[in-house]
């Protein structure tokens, strides 16, 4: 098969669609795999061709950046848009991933401007007859709720995690990279874009709720770029990066992330609303153990390895961060777990029905 | 004096301006761009790739969306 993908999230896009793309087409061009690889950037820019090498420095032959977008998308088996763009002409069968329905059941907790390119890019490949690529049972579900859409039109695949993403680790370049960003003590994490729907600010209210000798003894480092309305959390957050044990860390690439999640005492991530939640399942992989939402699609990433939390309930958080903390039998535990849990995302596990799911597509046939 | 006071509101004024128009002429942008999806919907109904149920719902949330786009265009 020649299968198109749209890798322009990679050059202009961060946070959780561009690691989906990156790990997608790494995971495509990997050893074993046959199929042509042709890699386009809808959105067009003049950074694309350094992003692509920075990300995945030297690529096997079959997979290649197309020359001419118009002409080659007319001589693909399936087109595969990980993100919001897809091409205007109507050649090959479109594999369309939806990343959650948030703009819909959460409106509040967007721009305007995202939630007309949302909707709007998954009106245009719904209309296209796309095959639709939910990244949860959860977002399948939505997708029936708020649009109608049947189940059973609806495949489901889990975002394939970067193989970084794992308990193995080099102990001292570890503790180099927690050291460099300030981290001289225990620490529990809180990973994503400052927004309100990440729910930082309850996160903060439940760290500062913490007894004073955890607090004394743990750090909170909070890993994530600058987002939207986020004037409220940031002013918390750096009144408390002042006055308490909490450290920020803006951007890190999977690598030092990984080296954190192995070194956590936990993650926590009470987010209000996800298509997927991909730091669960990284810091599950990484031996974290976690603390996060009994909301969305958060309860289906964790399984039965993480405490679940109502994410609106600052003293729920405070008690499960504080529990987990307290209790080392609790953290093997989840640690143990959650590993085995986080399995399910690795490349091997989810290459196969990938590809299975293409070769549906390139045929028309039904899901 | 006075010439620095009126070069300074118009300066002002120019500006003003220019913030609302770039605002009018994005959310018009927005509204056209929601426009086309919901011809595309209408089209995949009648054309069969897509459930009467679902292209229902589409319309709805398309609609919805472009009537904000379209009061906050005029505000």
């Amino acid at each position: 098969m020649r299968i198109g993908v749209d890798a322009g999230r990679i050059a202009h896009g961060r946070g959780g669609v561009a690691s989906y793309t990156r790990e997608l087409i790494r995971a495509l061009a990997a050893p074993g795999v046959e199929h042509e690889i042709v890699l386009f950037d809808l959105d067009g820019g003049s950074a694309f061709s350094a992003a692509v090498e920075e990300s995945f420095g030297s690529l096997p032959q079959r997979v290649r950046i197309a020359s001419d977008t118009r002409e080659e998308l007319k001589n693909l088996d399936v087109f595969h848009a990980p993100g919001f763009a897809i091409p205007a002409v109507v050649g090959p069968t479109l594999v369309f991933t939806v990343h959650d329905l948030t703009v819909l059941s959460h409106p509040e907790c967007h721009t305007l401007a995202n939630r007309v390119r949302t909707l709007a890019s998954v009106a245009d490949a719904l209309a296209r007859g796309a095959t639709i690529l939910a990244v949860s049972e959860a977002t399948r579900r939505e997708a029936f709720r708020l649009l109608a859409l049947p189940v059973e039109k609806v495949e489901v695949l889990a975002p394939i995690l970067n193989p970084c993403f794992s308990a193995r680790s080099d102990v001292q370049a570890d503790e180099a990279t927690a050291r460099r960003l300030g981290i001289d003590n225990l620490f529990v994490m809180a990973v994503g874009s400052l927004e309100p729907r990440k729910n930082l600010e309850r996160l903060l209210d439940a760290w500062t709720e913490l007894p004073d000798r955890l607090r004394r003894t743990h750090q909170l480092v909070v890993v994530g770029p600058d987002g939207w309305q986020q004037r409220s959390i940031l002013r918390r957050l750096d009144g408390l990066v002042q006055t308490e044990s909490v450290i920020r860390a803006e951007r890190l690439r999977d690598s030092e992330l990984a080296a954190l999640y192995r070194r956590a005492r936990a993650l926590v991530f009470p987010s209000l609303a996800e298509g997927f939640g991909l730091p669960v399942a990284e810091a599950m992989a990484c031996g974290a153990p976690v603390v996060t939402s009994k909301s969305s699609s958060l309860p289906e990433v964790a399984g039965d390895a993480a405490i679940l939390v109502d994410p609106e309930d600052v003293d729920a958080i405070a008690t499960a961060v504080a529990r987990v903390l307290e209790d080392e039998g609790l953290r093997r535990d989840l640690r143990e777990r959650g590993y085995e849990r986080s399995q399910s995302f690795a490349r091997d596990a989810l290459l196969p029905r990938l590809l299975e799911i293409y070769r549906r597509a390139a045929q028309r046939l039904d899901v | 004096m006075k010439l620095l006071i009126v070069a300074v509101l118009l300066v002002a004024g120019s500006a003003v301006v220019a913030v609302v128009g770039r605002r009018v002429v994005r959310r018009h942008r927005w509204v056209r761009r929601l426009e086309l999806s919901e011809l595309g919907v209408e089209a995949g109904v009648a054309e069969g790739r897509l459930a009467a149920a679902t292209g229902e719902a589409l319309m709805q949330h398309l609609e919805g969306l472009r009537r904000e786009c379209s009061r906050s265009a005029g505000d």
